[in-house]
């Protein structure tokens, strides 16, 4: 008997020393993680915001405001959204809207859309969808170069109302098999141009805010 | 009352004799799901073999100490640990590695095979036997992996060795093999993950006849 008793006593001991080992190590591996991987997090969308960016940007040194948007109809849905502005020090060069395009054919097809100033596109990249493999996938730009047609359009080339796949008359191609998907692709861009028509204004100022905010020493 | 578990007769047999997915028919979920290519079965097994040794060592050194009972909730704790700091690693170091093998890093500890190895440790085991177990059963278990990612990545997309870059490898991407075909998708999909799994089962039994069921 008296020897059971040390094997508990011994199977409590190890145990309660295993359990604290346990959480020391995860307590330590959290922390030498956490900042790396927020590191990772903020380059994975710097380097998405650079491929919807005028190339010659990429050289020049702009500073990105970082914008949280509250939800509205041309952003699709209801939900705030970010949004980025960057800035070469004598003003704004470039906006990056990320916009829903909720119908696509398998739910929402979510956008980051990048526009000039003068509201010009500079590149459109699916970043999150779930639109059906070997087909409304071609929107990803790894598979298929059907998103950069919409570069170096406008509001104004094509007119508002020619915003539309050839199925409806507009000037866009539509992904063969995959009408729904490149019509709600098409619609949330027309859209996020509308946006920015009617609030580049307001994304300036509120980004010119908030890079005043960040310069404050004492934030 | 679970049925006491034989162990197996020696540290090599989970190799192939007693491969977990081959044969035992563990580790099935990783095998079929997380398996799409080449650097994805090679990094789920890895992994999957990193948390065995460690799980195994520590069950290994400190199970003599507990009572048998306690043993396989010690490898349980060991492994949880050791898969919890291995994902946060991951997502420190490769950090899109970790977004490519998503739920099927953190699933490694669900793995039946190494729930097994769990169990055997009620009987008792020397350490060296356990690790040198380990070490056998992550390989033929990682073998299986690579082997099936490489035959789905090959039929399905017509490439070998793509996305090195996700294990920190960017000067190895000119091994990245590509065919002049853009593959068939079925064998991406789940079917597809299920007819691999099945053929590489046939031939398995071809080579051994009569061995399929776990080794007594």
């Amino acid at each position: 008997m008296a020897a059971r008793d040390g094997r508990v006593l011994g199977t409590v001991i190890v145990g309660a020393v295993a359990l604290a080992a346990a959480v020391a190590a995860m307590n330590t591996t959290y922390r030498w993680s956490r900042d790396r991987v927020a590191a990772h997090e903020r380059a994975a969308i710097v380097a998405r915001l650079d491929s919807v960016l005028d190339p010659a940007l990429r050289s020049r040194d702009v500073t990105t405001a970082r914008l949280t948007l509250d939800g509205d109809p041309l952003l699709g849905g209801a939900a705030p959204l970010d949004a980025f502005v960057m800035d070469d020090g004598r003003g704004p060069v470039a906006t990056v809207l990320t916009v829903v395009a909720p119908l696509g054919y398998n739910g929402p097809i979510q956008l980051l859309v990048g526009i000039s100033p003068q509201g010009v596109v500079t590149g459109i990249r699916a970043v999150r969808h779930r639109e059906t493999a070997g087909l409304g996938d071609a929107i990803d730009a790894g598979k298929s170069d059907w998103m950069l047609q919409f570069d170096a359009r406008a509001l104004v080339a094509p007119e508002p109302d020619r915003w539309a796949v050839r199925q409806d008359e507009g000037d866009f191609d539509a992904i063969a098999g995959a009408t729904v998907t490149s019509r709600a692709v098409v619609s949330a861009v027309k859209n996020a141009l509308l946006y920015f028509e009617r609030e580049r204004d307001a994304l300036y100022a509120a980004a010119a805010a908030e890079s005043e905010e960040d310069d404050d020493p004492t934030d | 009352m679970i049925p006491p578990i034989d162990l197996p007769p020696a540290p090599a047999a989970p190799l192939w004799r007693a491969n977990w997915p081959l044969v035992q028919l563990l580790g099935i979920t990783p095998a079929l799901l997380g398996t799409t290519s080449v650097v994805e079965g090679l990094a789920l097994g890895v992994l999957t073999t990193l948390v065995l040794v460690a799980a195994n060592a520590v069950a290994g050194t400190l199970g003599a100490l507990v009572l048998p009972a306690a043993r396989a909730t010690l490898h349980l704790l060991a492994a949880v640990t050791a898969v919890t700091c291995l994902d946060w690693l991951v997502h420190a170091t490769l950090y899109d590695l970790h977004g490519a093998l998503g739920i099927y890093l953190p699933l490694i500890v669900a793995n039946g095979g190494l729930l097994m190895e769990a169990r055997s440790f009620e009987r008792g085991r020397a350490l060296g036997a356990a690790v040198a177990g380990a070490l056998f059963a992550g390989i033929g278990f990682t073998a299986v992996l690579t082997v099936l990612g490489a035959a789905r990545e090959l039929v399905g997309q017509g490439t070998l060795f793509a996305g090195l870059e996700l294990l920190g490898a960017e000067g190895a991407s000119w091994l990245t093999v590509r065919l002049p075909f853009d593959g068939a998708q079925i064998a991406l999909a789940p079917p597809g993950a299920l007819l691999g799994l099945g053929i590489l089962l046939a031939l398995r039994n071809r080579s051994a006849p009569g061995t399929t069921t776990a080794p007594r």
